[in-house]
């Protein structure tokens, strides 16, 4: 990340997941690189969340309880106070449905588990800056 | 109706359109009867190839509905394995970023090791369960 991304470390990110551990380390590398991290526990939460703390980013894994992600990226997208905030969804390796699936359910880019933390923060990085194209771009990558 | 009434309702329209052919009733039950057990065979035939078809669309739906749980499984298998595997390599990772000096060069290679050793076993996860759904009826 070069010095054109010191503007957006203060960006808030909403973090859904429901892995305590992985939870706990995916937000403390986020906060080491200056982000801002609140987390929710699970799709329901995070919806809530996503409307009361207007993130400026979500990262969500899809596999969540009491309402999954995708149906949650729906919901977001459907609603006028946060379809504007990008989602980016976390998916199981090679279940590509999943991945195809979390683009339909209107997320705007994904990247797979077990997170490769420099992938994953260029794709946040790219969302956060403005994005959109980005997650076209990242379809074209055979590694993507 | 019955064998007899058509026999004999027959036994008169052909007399009408015909004249006084004579037609011995025993030639024309004989006809009735060929033709009614015709019918019953074809009926019989027909509730047969039904049920054929019925169990091959049962038997179908049971191997997709199999196939269906085979993936399912594979699904979570895959997931219960990588969920923890995140946490470990996420942590590896997280600990040679930020605590690489309190580690010592020592207890640096160490971590290192564990981080490859869990990034064998992912890959060897992945491998295997890719494999089994390709394989999977």
């Amino acid at each position: 990340m070069g010095n054109s991304s010191e503007s957006l470390r203060a960006a808030k990110i909403l973090l859904v997941e429901d892995n305590e551990m992985n939870r706990d380390m995916l937000s403390r590398r986020l906060k080491s690189r200056g982000y801002q991290v609140v987390v929710a526990h699970d799709g329901g939460t995070g919806v809530a969340m996503a409307r009361d703390e207007a993130p400026d980013l979500i990262v969500m894994d899809m596999s969540l309880p009491v309402m999954n992600g995708w149906e949650a990226a729906r919901v977001l997208k459907q609603s006028q106070a946060t379809r504007e905030i990008p989602i980016l969804a976390l998916t199981a390796h090679a279940m590509v449905m999943d991945r195809e699936k979390a683009l339909l359910a209107g997320c705007d880019d994904y990247d797979i588990k077990p997170i490769e933390i420099r992938r994953l923060l260029s794709k946040i990085h790219a969302l956060l800056e403005g994005k959109g194209d980005l997650e076209r771009a990242h379809r074209k990558e055979p590694n993507s | 109706m019955s064998p007899e009434e058509l026999h004999s309702l027959l036994q008169r329209q052909i007399q009408q359109h015909l004249g006084s052919i004579a037609i011995e009733p025993g030639t024309l039950r004989a006809f009735l009867d060929a033709v009614s057990a015709t019918y019953r065979a074809f009926d019989a035939d027909l509730l047969r190839a039904k049920e054929r078809a019925e169990r091959m669309r049962r038997a179908v739906e049971a191997a997709q509905e199999s196939s269906r749980a085979t993936r399912a499984i594979l699904d979570d298998i895959g997931h219960k394995l990588r969920t923890p595997l995140n946490a470990i390599l996420g942590y590896c990772e997280m600990l040679e970023e930020e605590r690489a000096k309190a580690l010592g060069e020592e207890g640096l290679q160490d971590l290192r090791r564990i981080h490859l050793a869990g990034r064998q076993l992912l890959e060897g996860v992945n491998g295997v369960l890719d494999r089994a759904k390709k394989e999977a009826p």
